[in-house]
């Protein structure tokens, strides 16, 4: 690996929100693709944060700057990426849905999704089914994620999905679900994609929801 | 005990929280409120209240210092803020864990097991509310059923329904059949209202609150903000954020129907670090009970905090050792309302019968540890030494024989049975000899005599709606 290449994989570890941008800009300097950095700086790094996060050696703040320093870098490589035409991982749509303003969760899963390498559109919390619907039609997302902490508001997924299907947008999106009292029956019960108990799981059921699309 | 707050520091944190109340302002996302505000000569700037420390402790100042909450057995009637702590069963899980499968979804024919159980179960002084969220009804009704069940399985106090204002109305409406009175009186039930941290309140919430505000009936307007997310990682800044939007939300109760019974509650702890879950098993919640007492006292208001309290998702060794560390922390800070005093697993996420049993008994236990030694004539029991000659024992002298069944706590679950039963018996544990407890409490269960008319219109008045 070069050296500038595992400078940024280093600055992503650490989440040094001071340097990433100026290292991205060193690579590109030394005439380093963008790809190649993506996936030789910036993945190696959240790879290694991902590994250390599951092992309990990295703690939550520390990830979020990580994921922050991804992010911070992928502003400066995206345009150049779709330039250059490389497959991008994706869009994900966020909300936490109606009725319910809980979106501690949701913001992580953002974060984490971003550092996993998504385009990421968060529409904040208290969303209805119908700007839900709008967001899908103007931002085109591949995944769209829901969260709920409610016993009372995660009914509330079901209607959304509902609301999506009258509208002819359910079958554009994959749908996965969120939240304190949501489980994987609840998800296969209202006919979500898929659910994810945790931040870093969300993210990887993203990729993996895109890839069977 | 030490107090955990010097004096100096209680004053810092009241001067920072009023701060906040003048500068950074509380989020009060319902029209109603904002117009009872304005009303006052508070200033409103959109959805958000600035108040003033005058019209903070003026408001404070009217809230009884002490109230009791009325059950349809007069006996069983508590009475909230002399610092003996009332204990209250778990609330608001949305999972149940049971023995055999783990989490699992809770259903109404839990929700009615749980009722029995919190009526039969010595400890727990209030019939429970939202113990475990019933899967199995429509979850916008399902305050109805729940409070439907505890009123026929018990006659202790009843908690209410904060789901929003038809929870709060249908909680008044039904208490109003139950006692054959118009509610407004007497306190014949208590609601939690939870703020959203931080400096915030959702409508739903503030909707019940002017309900039980309007109809004079207690509400516990508690936090649970957490040390690193919703409120900054140093929990000094908790103590001072949750401090700010707590008073701000008993001031409306003030303004809306001064005199209104309000008990300041806190379940406020840390964030888990490395996996972003709540910690409600760590020692940051118990120095957080502590604290919170002190600022209760400090402001002459009743307080609420604590119980059994674990991230445990079993009824084993971790669960009971957490859950011993905030029992006895309430106690010792004279918590006068514990609301998950028994039940609670899983950072709130699970109720357990098992552990509901087990927290019952530990409960039990604490209790008696707080009553302390007696010292006097019988007690010292001078005559009953001089009696046997050194070396002697006391097992057969009448002052033992008359006490032996009274003197001492004993426990129903937890045992003192010598190993050679145990090896026995198959080595059970303690989850299991709670297992066989609860359900015989369950199949023992007989709902304390109800008036048949009032039994028929509680029925009717579920129904209609």
């Amino acid at each position: 690996m070069s050296d500038i290449l595992e400078q940024v994989s280093t600055a992503i570890i650490e989440g040094d929100l001071d340097e990433i941008v100026d290292l991205t800009e060193d690579a590109l300097d030394e005439d380093l693709g963008a790809e190649e950095i993506l996936n030789g700086g910036l993945m190696a790094g959240m790879d290694y944060v991902g590994v250390e996060f599951k092992a309990g050696n990295m703690f939550v703040p520390e990830v979020l700057r990580s994921a922050r320093a991804m992010k911070m870098s992928m502003e400066i490589l995206n345009p150049l990426l779709v330039e250059s035409g490389v497959q991008m991982m994706g869009k994900v749509l966020l909300g936490t849905v109606k009725g319910d303003l809980h979106d501690i969760g949701k913001n992580l899963v953002g974060m984490m999704c971003e550092g996993a390498g998504f385009t990421v559109k968060d529409l904040g919390k208290d969303i209805t089914p119908e700007e839900f619907v709008e967001a899908v039609k103007e931002f085109g997302p591949d995944v769209l994620g829901m969260s709920a902490l409610l016993t009372t508001t995660m009914r509330t997924m079901e209607s959304t999905i509902k609301v999506l299907e009258e509208a002819g947008v359910r079958d554009k999106v994959k749908v996965m679900i969120g939240g304190a009292p949501v489980t994987q029956a609840f998800a296969d019960q209202i006919g979500a994609d898929g659910y994810a108990s945790n931040a870093a799981s969300a993210a990887e059921l993203a990729k993996q929801l895109v890839s069977q699309a | 005990m030490l107090p955990l707050l010097s004096r100096s520091n209680i004053e810092r944190i009241h001067k920072t929280s009023m701060q906040m109340l003048a500068e950074v302002g509380v989020h009060f996302p319902n029209q109603e409120a904002l117009a009872v505000f304005r009303e006052h000569g508070v200033k409103v700037d959109g959805q958000k209240v600035f108040l003033t420390e005058g019209q903070v402790m003026n408001a404070i100042a009217q809230a009884p210092a002490q109230f009791t909450i009325h059950a349809r057995n007069p006996e069983r009637n508590v009475l909230i803020g002399d610092g003996v702590p009332v204990l209250a069963p778990g609330y608001g899980a949305p999972f149940m864990v049971d023995l055999d499968v783990g989490r699992r979804a809770a259903t109404m024919d839990d929700y009615h097991r749980l009722a029995k159980l919190a009526h039969a179960l010595p400890n727990q002084d209030l019939s429970g509310h939202l113990m475990a969220a019933p899967g199995d009804v429509p979850a916008n009704k399902a305050h109805l059923p729940m409070l439907h069940a505890s009123m026929l399985h018990s006659d202790k106090p009843l908690i209410g329904s904060t789901e929003g204002s038809a929870g709060a109305r249908h909680t008044m409406e039904m208490a109003s059949i139950l006692f054959e009175e118009k509610v407004g009186e007497r306190p014949l039930t208590i609601g939690l209202i939870n703020s959203l941290s931080p400096l915030g309140y959702s409508n739903e919430m503030l909707e019940a609150l002017l309900v039980y505000a309007h109809h004079r009936q207690p509400v516990i307007v508690a936090a649970l903000s957490m040390a690193g997310s919703t409120g900054p990682i140093t929990l000094a800044g908790v103590l001072a954020h949750q401090n700010a939007e707590l008073l701000a939300g008993i001031t409306l109760t003030q303004l809306v129907s001064p005199g209104t019974p309000v008990v300041y509650g806190s379940t406020s702890t840390n964030l888990d670090m490395k996996t972003g879950g709540l910690a409600i098993g760590s020692p940051e919640l118990s120095m957080m009970i502590a604290a919170h007492a002190e600022l209760c006292r400090h402001y002459g208001l009743p307080s609420r905090s604590g119980g059994s309290l674990t991230d445990s998702h079993t009824p084993d060794a971790q669960a009971g050792s957490e859950s011993m560390l905030s029992l006895i922390t309430t106690f010792n800070s004279g918590i006068d309302f514990v609301l998950h005093a028994g039940g609670i697993l899983s950072s709130f996420l699970s109720f357990s019968y098992e552990k509901f049993v087990l927290d019952d008994e530990m409960c039990g236990m604490v209790r008696h540890w707080k009553q302390g030694i007696i010292v006097d004539d019988d007690t010292l029991a001078y005559p009953i030494i001089t009696q046997a000659a050194p070396g002697d024992n006391y097992l057969m002298e009448k002052h033992t024989l008359e006490r032996c069944r009274t003197e001492f706590w004993q426990p129903a679950v937890n045992s003192r049975d010598g190993i050679e039963s145990w090896m026995a018996a198959g080595r059970p544990d303690v989850a299991q000899r709670a297992r066989q407890r609860w359900q015989k409490l369950v199949a023992e269960h007989r709902d304390p005599p109800l008036d048949p008319t009032i039994a028929r219109q509680l029925q009717a008045f579920v129904d209609e709606q």
